[in-house]
This record gives structure tokens, sequence and C-alpha cells, in this order.
């Protein structure tokens, strides 16, 4: 642990202390520090914008609610993540049964990545026009295709191996945070996660021979 | 290598690329991948998939999100529900349950709707959204000044009001007699009673224009009466067939303490997937959106011509970049309306879209967002089976468009005179807008012994003036009225001043822009984008 985790986790295990004391405020920093992470993950798990803020609120008060369980064996952040994780893998099973997933590419093929941009997961147009993509319109559909390729490769995935993705790839979270958010030894992460990559190298095949 | 020895290391190649080997491991890996080329590629592969899931954007929690969280533990926290069990998770239902719910609602009629709105928990915002869905229109109207009507009037046959709450468990639908059946629901009758004075009270806050609920603060903290005054509220705008903005209204409640809350679509912006998925498919759509201010308005206006282009809802001119274009062309025709240009309202924009019906739900769809993601969201509002203009002014083009008779039959004839031209070869592409200024001597002001006076020359298109002029994007090719140019001089000290001609000669190309007319079954896509400052 890096000086600067240490520090947050020292400032984490404060505010939770003073959280379980009824103070809101600091509550209300737990929720400023980690709603960006939380949300993020909640979509790339859901794969649905919407959905995911309603799992990021719900996760918070969960979090909220029970933290006088949290008895501070493992980082704040991992428990919180560990509600995010349980909340959004179950919603895309209840989703997935009521198919109502809208975040998919449709029937037609449709890869335009269009509904990823929605999400926040495709190529914005502001980037489009103001970023780094030297206005080519052929750069940018190909890299929003290439966005929406991989986000629509993501939603292809079975809900364990998506989420590890998520934590490792997306999220950058080592094995260790990983394997205590998932409740798993750290040998299943480094397994389970091998099989999801070559899963999505196998979804992915046509984009990479693309780019190659 | 054999292929199962690959794979007795493939797993240690991921961890390798994780650097999550300890050293024996890694030296194995590193030997590896020294004496074996299909390690080397593998490791390439899985590498290049870590940097595609690496390189998705970060994704920011949406705006409010905090004050939604906070405002759910300040009243646990208020009640002392800490520790309580876990809440179900909340699981917005989307369109297809609506309509599933709404014909729940059409059978049982409106006791049915009523019981359940009565049983979703109040959250602090509520949304409504009034989609109108007309007759397909067989033969135009006059689009003539249509100002919407401030007054309450009788209700449409039509009418639907969909309310979308946000954050809460339900959403409900009310319908009246139209596209979703018919149903009628009316509030308790006690509580109708007690609450004329409120819907007196909205209903002259409307006819003032303020399209937003009673600031007054309630001092009731009856949950009950307060969704009922919201649902009242709705219902009246609906009943009156006013178009109930895309907004978030409703009031926070903390301990006595309420607060009126209005604000403009935003946060909840995703939510409004209900109402975009709405079955609009076969029928002309006007999405408009109010911006707090110009700069947000251009910079979505810009974006949305972008998405445009990406999603090749313009024709693209250069051959170059047809080639791109897997599919044949989508004959979607583009038109910008008043842009500022000899205009009463410059403060709207106005798109002109022809779409395939799949396409444009995905505009509408994207539209909506990507307004939410403005950190001054717009407000939204969606008509659907008619297109309106609030004023000919602003809306010159499509207006001109609708007033023909039997534009439909226009833009037909017009696109078998295009076929023919492309067919002849004689169809040229044009784009932009090019001005000249030259310093002519008049030979009259010349014999007079006068200065020599400036002229103009422009060559404009009603689609190249947006591009060229005032988006600067040269580099998308855009031809929305295939070989049509128009070159007119144009007058320094005229009345009408320069830009006021210039706009005469988008409204000659205009005409022209009729060849391009959409075929079968697409449908008009209108995008207003206003400013209300």
């Amino acid at each position: 642990m890096g000086p600067r985790a240490a520090n947050n986790r020292l400032n984490d295990d404060a505010l939770v202390s003073k959280t379980r004391e009824g103070d809101v405020q600091a509550f209300e920093q737990l929720v400023c520090h980690y709603q960006d992470r939380v949300f993020q993950v909640c979509l790339r798990i859901c794969g649905h914008y919407e959905s995911a803020r309603d799992l990021a609120q719900e996760t918070f008060l969960r979090a909220y609610t029970h933290i006088g369980t949290f008895e501070g064996k493992c980082r704040f952040y991992t428990w919180l993540f560990r509600i995010a994780v349980n909340l959004s893998i179950s919603h895309r099973r209840t989703s997935l049964r009521l198919q109502v997933h809208s975040f998919q590419p449709d029937e037609s093929g449709n890869d335009s990545g269009y509904p990823a941009s929605m999400a926040g997961q495709g190529l914005r147009l502001n980037e489009m026009m103001h970023g780094n993509n030297n206005g080519q319109p052929s750069d940018i559909v190909r890299r929003q295709e290439t966005r929406a390729a991989v986000t629509a490769a993501l939603g292809e995935l079975d809900s364990d191996q998506r989420t590890i993705l998520v934590l490792r790839d997306v999220e950058g979270m080592d094995y260790q945070a990983i394997a205590e958010i998932l409740n798993v030894p750290v040998g299943t992460v480094r397994s389970r996660l091998h099989r999801a990559r070559l899963a999505m190298r196998e979804l992915l095949k046509p984009v990479l021979e693309k780019v190659v | 290598m054999s292929g199962d020895k690959l794979q007795d290391y493939s797993e240690l190649l991921s961890a390798y690329l994780d650097n999550e080997l300890d050293a024996a491991e890694r030296t194995r890996v590193e030997a590896l991948l020294d004496r074996e080329p299909a390690a080397v590629r593998l490791l390439s592969e899985l590498r290049e998939t870590h940097e595609m899931l690496q390189n998705l954007p970060e994704v920011s929690a949406p705006p409010g999100l905090l004050e939604d969280v906070m405002a759910r533990v300040e009243r646990q926290a208020l009640l002392g529900e800490q520790n309580d069990e876990p809440q179900k998770t909340p699981v917005r239902i989307r369109w297809g349950p609506i309509r599933a719910a709404a014909a729940v609602i059409v059978i049982v009629g409106g006791a049915g709707a009523w019981m359940m709105y009565q049983s979703a928990k109040m959250e602090k915002r509520i949304a409504y959204v009034q989609i109108t869905p007309l007759e397909k229109r067989s033969a135009p109207e006059s689009p003539a000044v249509d100002v919407p009507e401030k007054k309450a009037s009788a209700p449409r046959a039509g009418d639907a009001l969909v309310e979308l709450r946000p954050g809460s468990v339900k959403q409900e639908l009310e319908t009246k007699s139209g596209k979703f059946g018919a149903a009628k629901t009316s509030p308790p009758a006690d509580l109708v009673t007690e609450s004329i004075e409120e819907k007196q009270s909205a209903a002259k806050e409307e006819s003032t224009g303020l399209d937003r609920m009673s600031k007054a603060p309630r001092k009731s903290a009856d949950n009950e009466k307060l969704q009922q005054h919201d649902y009242e509220i709705a219902s009246e705008k609906a009943k009156t067939g006013q178009t109930v903005e895309l907004g978030m209204t409703g009031r926070e409640t903390a301990g006595e303490s309420q607060t009126e809350i209005t604000q403009p679509m935003g946060e909840e912006g995703a939510s409004v997937e209900a109402l975009v998925q709405a079955d609009f498919q076969n029928e002309p759509v006007e999405l408009t959106l109010r911006f707090s201010n110009t700069q947000d308005r251009d910079d979505f206006s810009q974006q949305t011509l972008t998405y445009l282009s990406a999603n090749q809802m313009l024709n693209i001119a250069d051959p170059s970049q047809r080639e791109q274009v897997k599919e044949p062309l989508n004959q979607s025709v583009f038109v910008p309306g008043s842009t500022g240009v000899n205009n009463v309202d410059s403060n709207s924009r106005q798109f002109l879209v022809w779409a395939p019906p799949e396409e444009l739900v995905k505009l509408v769809d994207y539209s909506v967002h990507e307004a939410g993601q403005l950190t001054n969201a717009p407000s939204v509002s969606l008509r659907v089976g008619e297109l309106r203009t609030e004023g000919v002014e602003q809306t010159r083009s499509v207006a001109q468009l609708l007033e023909k008779p039997d534009w439909q039959q226009q833009l037909i004839r017009s696109q078998q005179v295009l076929a023919q031209r492309r067919t002849a070869g004689t169809a040229r592409v044009e784009g932009g807008i090019t001005q000249e200024r030259e310093k002519s001597a008049s030979p009259t002001s010349q014999e007079q012994g006068s200065e020599p006076s400036e002229s103009y020359s422009k060559t404009a298109d009603s689609r190249g003036a947006m591009i060229a002029g005032h988006y600067r994007t040269p580099t998308v090719p855009l031809s929305l009225n295939e070989g049509a140019t128009v070159q007119r001089q144009v007058e320094p000290f005229s009345p009408q001043g320069i830009w006021g001609q210039v706009w005469n000669v988008q409204q000659e190309l205009f005409e022209m822009t009729l060849s391009a007319s959409p075929p079968p079954n697409y449908l008009p896509f209108v995008l207003n984008l206003r400013v209300d400052e």
C-alpha cells in the first residue's frame, strides 16, 4: 500500500467512524469521494446508465444503513465495491430475465456505438469535435465503433467474467482487492480473469484484426 | 510448443501482463516469451484486449447523485432508520413494462391507475412527459403561426400523459382516449375538492407562462396530498392539451420544511429512455430543447450535426467518403433552419431531418441523452404526430416546406428529378458559403466621378452556410441539395441588409432542397434548439 493509499485509508477510517457516530457530513465526503468509481462499476456491469444511477444510489444507501456492520477488516472501498458489485450483478440477472437490457446492439447488428455514447461509454460527440481525433470522420467512426464493440463484447460475457474485467481492466484494481471484493481466493481471480480475457479476445477478434 | 503447454502458461501470461507474478513465475514466463513466438502473440493479444478495456472513457457519476444519496441518507438519519433491513434494489421499469402497465390500466380503468399511483413511494422529484399522439398527417395543415395555447382548452383526443418518476420504483402511465387506449383516472373526490385552489393557482401560473408548479411552500407534510397535487397539475395540463415539460419538478421534504424544486432535465436525463422508446415510429416527431444559454445551444447544435454526419443521416457528398458507407446512402434531408439570419427570433435554431424511423428514434434518444449531459441541461419537450411551429419567422424553412399543400408529392417529384440528373451525370455537389468581396468599378458611378462601390458575390446553400460558415467543419463533406447552387449579387445597401439577402438565397436553395426528397416511409423530424435566457 503506497503512502497515498494509506492516507486514503486513514481518511476513510476516520470518516467511517464519524458516520457511525451520526455525522452525516462525514458520510457525504465518502460519497463524494467514491461516487464516480461506484457509478462506473455499476454502469459497466449492469450496462445501463439509468439503472447504474439507481444502483450507485442504492449502494451508498446500503453502505450507510449497514455501516455499523462494517468491521474494518478490509478497506472501506473494498466493502463499498462489494455492495456495488453484488447489487449490479443481481440487477443484471434480473434485467436479462426481463429482457430489457437496452444497451446491447440490436438484432440487426447495429454497432454504431450510439447507445454506448449515451452511457458515456462511447465516443462523446463533444470529444469527437474537440478531442484528439484530428477531426477526421473516418477516425471518429472507427473509434466509436471500437468502443461500441468493446462495450458490446463486455455485455456478451457472463456476469462473473464481466465483473472481473471491469474491476481489473477498467478500474485497475489489483488481484488482492478484487479477491476481497468478490470474496474469492487470489488464485481464482487470476484464472477467472484470464478466462474472461480469452473470451473477450474472441469476441473482439474482428476489431483486433481491423486494428492490425 | 504444444497447445496444451501454451494453455498451461497462458494464465501466467495474463498475470504477467498485470504484474501479478512472483519472481520465479516471472522468470519462467520471460523465458517462455524468449523462445515461443506463440506466447508472444498471445501476450500481445491479451495486451490489446486489456488496453481496449482500459481505454474506455472514464464515466463520471451523473449530476445530482450525491444530492440524491444524501437526501435519502438524511431522511434515514432523521427517521433513525440506520441499520434497518436493506431496501429492495430499485429496478427502473422500462417502456415495455410501462406499456404493459398501460394495458392493465386501460383494462381496469382509472381507479386502477389511481391506486397504482397511490401505491408508489414519492420521490423528491417528479417528471412529467406528455406525448401527444395525433393522427398522422394525411394532408398537411398550414403551419402558420401556431403559438401554444396558454389558456385552458378542451381535451384533445389522443392525448396521453406519461409520468416518469426518476429514482423511484414505479412509473405509471395515465392514458385517456387515444393511442394507449381509453382510460380515465381520477383522484379520490375529497382530495379533488381539497386541491381545487391549488389547481387554480397552478392554472394561473401557467397562464402567466410559468410552466411549473406553485412556488408557495405548503405547510402540510402529508405526502399523499403532495403527490396528489403534483398529479393533478400534470393531469390538468394533459386535459388542456398542454405540453408538459420534461423537466424535474417536485418538492423536497425535510422535516417540516419543504422546498419547491424545479430544474431542467439533466441528471435524470437518462430516465427519459422510456420516453424515447415510445412508439412514435410511424409519426413525425418534433423535439424541442430549451437551453439556458447560447453557448450550450451552439455546442449541442454542433454535436448534433456531427452525430448526423457520423450516422450517415446526411448525404455524404465526397466520393471518397461514400466508399466507407456500407449501406446505400440514406436520403435524409438536413435543413438547418434559421440561424439568426433575418430572423425575428434569433434564439432559435431548427433542424429538419428525414430519416428512417429507426434512425429517427436513435436521434431522439441521442438528443435527449446528450442534452442531459450538459451542466445546465435544457428542458425537453417532445411532440409526436405533428410538426408544429411557434412562428413562421423562426422556422421559415420548415414552415415553407409544410405550408405547401402537396409537400409530400413535391418531394417525390423532385426526387425523381434528382434521380434523372444523377443518371445524366449532371448533378453537382456544391457546399459551403463563399463570400467574395470585390471592389468593382461601376461604370455609372465612374462616369459620375464617384468612388467605386463594393459588391458582394455570395454562393450559399442552406446547408453549406451552416457547415462552412458557422461551424467551420469543412472536413465533413455534406450534401443536402446536390447540384443546387445559386449565385446572386448582393446589394450592400439593400434595406434587407446583406444577410437578409443571403437568407433569400438560402430560401431559393431550400426550394431546390426539395430535390433531396426522402424515400417512401421516411419520416420528418424537427429538432428545435431554443435559448430561453
